[in-house]
């Protein structure tokens, strides 16, 4: 390939990644955003509540591992069930994941208005394998 | 969801729209779709992997049928427009990707990942 080509497409991707620096940008600014980035601010200086979080995440996917081998027991569902309901009576968690939620329908939303844009799945396309979640 | 979002969408979009690799990928999917060549090698794949499904439930699948699949797969994959398809789509997912970094970066979780998001990772 040419240098006068290589430049080119240099520019072409700067151009494309300013765009998408942007957009970014008004994502961030945006309400849902800035609420998430609070609620999880929150969380992260609450002792407490990520203690708990943590013990559920831990319990969850003990449960979730044991369920593909069937081995899941009675008092392990319980268990979750309980961290469950104590996670939604923690303010703290219950608005973290409420910011979550409606930040994530936000994504969607705006995913859905590029994809009628673009016609294919902007998302769907680049989305890793492994979930990017906190 | 604020107006100024929605906007933002669909002027990011725009630009992706007009990148160069983006338009070659578009042309080379509408060569693909309207290739009727190719067209009818992949109903004829569609149909014998069905044909070969049921033998191979019947357990009367033959070496030959599986050798016909492959011949018939690499006619669809060696094919000039399906190359060159798969050559833009892979240019094309690699800037996407670029772009799904920035963003990222800037929101401090995966975008693409939240916002195609039908499927739950149980976070």
């Amino acid at each position: 390939m040419s240098d006068t080509t290589d430049i080119a497409k240099q520019g072409e991707s700067t151009a494309i990644e300013e765009a998408a620096a942007e957009y970014a940008n008004a994502i961030a600014s945006g309400a849902a955003y800035r609420e998430y980035q609070a609620a999880y601010e929150a969380l992260q200086h609450d002792a407490e509540a990520m203690a708990l979080f943590a013990e559920y995440q831990r319990r969850n996917n003990y449960v979730q591992a044991a369920g593909q081998w069937g081995g899941v027991r009675e008092q392990d569902r319980a268990e979750l069930e309980r961290l469950e309901r104590e996670m939604n009576a923690n303010e703290t968690i219950a608005r973290y994941r409420e910011s979550q939620s409606a930040l994530v329908e936000e994504m969607q939303e705006l995913n859905a208005i590029m994809s009628d844009e673009l016609g294919f799945d902007l998302a769907a396309m680049v989305r890793p394998s492994s979930c990017g979640c906190h | 969801m604020e107006a100024a979002l929605r906007d933002s969408a669909k002027k990011f979009a725009g630009v992706v729209r007009r990148e160069r690799v983006i338009r070659r990928f578009f042309e080379a999917r509408e060569a693909f779709e309207g290739n009727s060549e190719l067209y009818a090698l992949r109903v004829e794949y569609t149909r014998l992997v069905h044909e070969l499904r049921g033998k191979q439930s019947e357990g009367t699948l033959a070496e030959d049928d599986v050798a016909e699949l492959r011949e018939l797969e690499q006619k669809v994959n060696g094919h000039d427009v399906t190359k060159e398809l798969s050559e833009a789509q892979v240019q094309a997912g690699e800037m996407l990707q670029r772009c799904n970094t920035v963003i990222s970066e800037r929101l401090g979780f995966d975008y693409a990942s939240s916002a195609a998001a039908q499927r739950s990772c149980g976070c």
